[in-house]
């Protein structure tokens, strides 16, 4: 068959989804990460930089053995050139994955909040990199010089990953379905500012400092997004939300649901992007609140617990549902037992549209799930998804 | 005074952009999510 016409067939499975018609079946497609290179057998660090030829001969690989309608990402989201270079980093790239140094998220002290909010570019600048990239303490001339080198690192990692993303799509017929990744800024004060422990603390108090952080933080990244060429070719923006689930939803109401409506509100519905938002843990309590996000197909949510079920049924109109399949299951069950779990997912999910059977984590190591279980519910749903 | 690492993001994009023949005001924007990436990518 056409390799074009193949990829176009699948990538109009999700477009399908997302702009509220019903598609031919529902789409495939297992959150599968790293794990595609584990059962690749091809190094992760290889892979990621040192050889893009590496890094398409394990979708080939994966591709030719599982079924689905396309993948998420290429998964070599961070420049480790060009992270090395400039020191360590909070990400280290192995043979086996992709890991994150626990201690090197927390780059501010509470007192710096107001500071930061007065003008996030400056003190990111001049205060967050030299403190948390030590090869900026430095004379002017050498910053001018590493930040040149780094540019020019950071363009080769944009062409290394073009150059597979090109190859997938084009050789195997798999879309890759994100397009650009974006944060929520109370997610980048729990990730890269404040860690967990600090910004637990830091809601109960310093609520006003945090708030308005967030909110110029929220500002700046979305003009910077807005101001950047985004291209409309059909795929999703990437968020993966981080802090919502570890909040009260009297304080979810309040530190983070409105930095999250605005960007549903301005990316999605104003912009027309489509948003993919990665909604960790357990949404149940929060559902009544999302109540006041607008009504669009435009946004579609990997909801990783609940019930999935009463979820659907209460954000119709608003989040297109995608998960279902439990990793628990596919790593320790057996081939009929996740089987009977996808029909479960297609039963409970799959009428009226706005769905996409995945997993309802990433698959990280080999170990996330069997292979042969996988590829069974993969092929399971491909061959009983049909509308 | 030595000048800041802002300054110095802000140089840097002034000389690539002459050195790669792109427009400066696009450059500066570049230098911007560098920024940005700097703290949320590495």
């Amino acid at each position: 068959m056409d390799i074009i016409k193949t990829k176009e067939e699948k990538f109009k499975r999700f477009t399908d989804v997302m702009t509220g018609k019903i598609p031919d079946r529902v789409p495939v497609l297992p959150n599968t990460e790293t794990w595609i290179f584990h059962y690749a057998g091809i190094s992760i660090k290889k892979a990621f930089a040192e050889d893009a030829d590496l890094l398409f001969e394990a979708f080939k690989i994966f591709d030719k053995d599982v079924y689905t309608d396309g993948v998420l990402s290429i998964s070599n989201t961070f420049p480790l050139n060009m992270s090395s270079k400039l020191g360590s980093g909070l990400y280290q790239v192995s043979d086996v994955g992709v890991q994150i140094h626990g201690s090197k998220g927390k780059n501010i002290e509470p007192n710096e909040y107001r500071e930061l909010a007065k003008d996030p570019l400056k003190y990111f600048a001049n205060v967050i990199i030299p403190k948390k990239l030590p090869i900026f303490k430095n004379s002017f001339e050498n910053n001018v010089q590493t930040i040149k080198i780094a540019f020019q690192d950071f363009s080769e990692f944009g062409r290394y990953n073009a150059q597979a993303i090109n190859r997938i799509e084009n050789e195997l017929g798999l879309p890759i379905l994100v397009g650009t990744t974006n944060y929520i800024s109370p997610d980048v004060v729990l990730d890269y500012l404040r860690d967990f422990v600090g910004i637990s603390t830091d809601i109960k108090r310093y609520p006003e400092e945090v708030i308005s952080t967030c909110e110029a933080l929220y500002d700046w990244i979305l003009r910077m997004f807005t101001s950047s060429n985004i291209p409309r070719n059909g795929k999703v923006i990437f968020s993966p939300l981080h802090l919502p689930t570890y909040l009260r939803p009297k304080d979810f109401e309040k530190f983070y649901f409105p930095f999250m409506k605005a960007y549903v509100e301005k990316v999605c519905v104003k912009m027309d992007y489509p948003i993919y938002f990665f909604m960790e843990n357990d949404w149940t309590p929060y559902v009544d609140i999302m109540q006041d996000l607008p009504d669009t197909n435009n946004f579609i949510g990997l909801f990783e617990k609940g019930d999935l079920k009463f979820i659907k049924e209460k954000m119709k109109n608003k989040i297109m549902m995608m998960g279902g399949m439990p990793l628990s299951i596919l790593s320790m069950g057996t081939k009929q037992e996740c089987i009977d779990h996808a029909k479960k997912c297609l039963d409970e999910l799959a009428p009226g549209g706005g769905y996409i059977f995945s997993t309802d984590k990433v698959l990280m190591s080999m170990n996330d799930a069997r292979a042969e279980n996988l590829i069974a519910v993969c092929e399971y749903i491909k061959e009983n998804g049909k509308y | 005074m030595e000048k800041d690492v802002y300054e110095a993001f802000i140089q840097a994009g002034d000389e690539l952009a002459a050195e790669n023949n792109v427009d400066k005001n696009a450059m500066e924007g570049i230098m911007e999510k560098l920024i940005y990436l700097f703290v949320t990518r590495i």
